[in-house]
């Protein structure tokens, strides 16, 4: 039985239409799938940018010259010991060979590398002077600069037997006789035992904030966002650190014509508002350095979650009427190491263990960032507050 | 139509192969525009949501369950699409009226079977995109009014009223439209 359809209820015209518009055959156009292929082309994921290969080349090489410079600043450490040790030997042997009776000693001749003693050796010295005078043998005090003395042969010492200790023997044997002869009771050798300010501390974990000006084209650089963050630098040695941390970014920019997000027709205008948490992960150099002032360049790569984006894309209709699209998207793109870290910074300690210190920074992606695969520049400058552990 | 995808679809869709993505995107074209035509205002704007569908499954094949039909989970990107279309045409939609249909192209095959089909997309792609939106969503696709007022951000009495006076214009527009051949067997 059939119905007229302005005797249908609301029901059996909701049914009608529905059964009518169950699988239909609509024949396929080729031309259609070109069409589709074009957008494809477009929208092939994260797109590579800014010379991507060449600086993914650079960070291989950058990564290379980090772990030599941690090799370096390991063994260096060991090797610096054992010259101390082999300076101090050669120059008491040199001492001990060189002084003869009736000759002159000359003060230049007892230059021990005083500043580069360590406490070790400290100990040792005092050691040997306690020996000294513990065995009631004469003590000769330090000679006097440039001044003409006269040398007395001195009874070798009892007990030592040390391998390490026979290179001081010739030179206990002779000695200038003082006639103002007193018991030295401090060291000869003066150790620093204050702080320099600037000394070597290991890790410094620091607070930043700074404005970000990011923008897809230059001239398109809208109202600023912000980072707000911590750090963490680990010195690798007095020159070199590894710096990284945690950067929550709010970057606002806006973009003129282009294509976006899987619309066959190009956008008039797009808006971005995006939320990133950042990981940076740089290698700092510190060129210079005064007692309380250092300069730092730094370099490394970035990682980008997004956290959210949110976009007003613009168009215009068949009609040439403007409309607008608004897109949200939460935590769909990631981008490890997938932008370029340049900075310049100076630092300035305020206090033995803080210091404040200013960075303009910039950021190059080497991969298109966000959902509309965007060519996203930013720049900045980190101010912050350091505090060296 | 088979619902589902073959394995060697599965995997060249998950490598990116173009072959397999022109298979897929012929195999389900049919599929695909017979949903973006009802909720467009012409075959130019369907290609347009059907696009943005598929550029979404190629480029989200991770999150596709093989388990299910793959008719489903197109169905509902499909919808979505549909819903930026409603989004973003909605300040600027204009009641074009039955004497404004645009026309659909008549590519030759199976005309006598689809003719119905055709008559009743134009009539539909001639209602305000409000009133096309909520009759779509809620006659053909099944949702009810709370969830079409969720997904439009509008309030429910609009969906309602919108389904009501999209029925209007449908039964006035077939009436003008000589439709009134049109029938369903009422068993």
């Amino acid at each position: 039985m059939k119905k007229q359809v302005s005797k249908m209820n609301d029901k059996e015209l909701d049914d009608f239409l529905k059964k009518l518009s169950s699988s239909p055959e609509i024949p396929y156009v080729p031309q259609d799938w070109g069409k589709m292929e074009k957008i494809l082309a477009k929208n092939k994921g994260a797109i590579h940018l800014n010379g991507y290969k060449w600086i993914l080349l650079g960070s291989i090489l950058m990564v290379g010259i980090l772990f030599t410079t941690w090799l370096i600043a390991t063994f260096s450490h060991f090797r610096e010991e054992e010259n101390r040790i082999s300076t101090i030997i050669s120059s008491s042997a040199k001492i001990g060979r060189g002084i003869t009776p009736n000759n002159e000693i000359n003060t230049h001749d007892l230059e021990f590398p005083l500043d580069e003693l360590s406490g070790n050796h400290k100990a040792q010295t005092t050691e040997i002077n306690a020996e000294s005078l513990s065995q009631n043998h004469q003590y000769i005090p330090g000679p006097k600069a440039h001044q003409k003395v006269e040398k007395a042969q001195v009874p070798i010492l009892v007990g030592i037997t040390h391998p390490k200790r026979k290179i001081f023997e010739a030179f206990n044997h002779i000695g200038p006789i003082d006639k103002n002869f007193k018991i030295q009771n401090q060291a000869l050798v003066q150790f620093n035992t204050q702080p320099s300010v600037n000394q070597h501390n290991k890790i410094a974990i620091g607070l930043l904030v700074s404005p970000d000006f990011s923008a897809i084209q230059y001239d398109q650089i809208p109202a600023s966002g912000r980072n707000l963050g911590i750090s963490l630098e680990y010195f690798l040695s007095e020159r070199w650190s590894l710096a990284s941390g945690v950067i929550h970014a709010q970057k606002t920019y806006r973009h003129g014509e282009g294509y976006w997000g899987g619309y066959s027709r190009a956008h008039q205008g797009l808006e971005g508002d995006c939320w990133i948490l950042e990981v940076p992960l740089n290698i700092r150099y510190y060129p210079m350095q005064g007692k309380k002032d250092k300069w730092f360049v730094s370099s490394g790569l970035s990682s980008y979650f997004m956290m959210k984006e949110k976009y007003s894309l613009y168009y215009q209709n068949y009609n040439g009427n403007p409309y607008s699209r608004e897109v949200e998207i939460k935590g769909n793109n990631q981008h490890v190491f997938g932008i370029l870290n340049i900075g310049l910074g100076y630092e300035r300690k305020v206090s033995e263990k803080f210091a404040l210190q200013a960075e303009p920074y910039y950021r190059l992606p080497l991969v298109g960032i966000g959902e509309g695969n965007l060519n996203l520049k930013s720049a900045g400058i980190f101010f912050g507050i350091k505090y060296y552990l | 139509m088979e619902k589902y995808l073959s394995t060697k679809i599965l995997n060249g869709i998950s490598k990116g192969d173009r072959k397999c993505q022109e298979s897929l995107y012929k195999q389900f074209y049919s599929y695909g525009m017979s949903i973006c035509l009802r909720y467009a205002a012409n075959r130019e704007e369907s290609l347009e949501i059907l696009h943005d569908g598929y550029l979404n499954v190629f480029q989200h094949f991770d999150r596709y369950d093989s388990q299910r039909p793959f008719t489903q989970w197109f169905r509902r990107i499909l919808i979505n699409g549909a819903i930026n279309y409603y989004n973003k045409n909605l300040k600027h939609s204009q009641n074009i009226g039955l004497e404004h249909i645009a026309e659909i192209p008549d590519l030759g095959k199976n005309v006598a079977d689809d003719l119905k089909y055709m008559d009743m997309i134009q009539i539909i792609q001639a209602l305000p995109i409000r009133y096309r939106t909520v009759f779509n969503l809620y006659a053909i696709e099944g949702y009810n009014h709370q969830e079409i007022a969720d997904l439009l951000g509008i309030s429910e009495g609009t969906s309602k009223s919108n389904l009501h006076r999209a029925r209007q214009k449908l039964r006035s527009m077939l009436t003008v439209g000589n439709h009134e051949e049109a029938s369903i067997k009422n068993e």
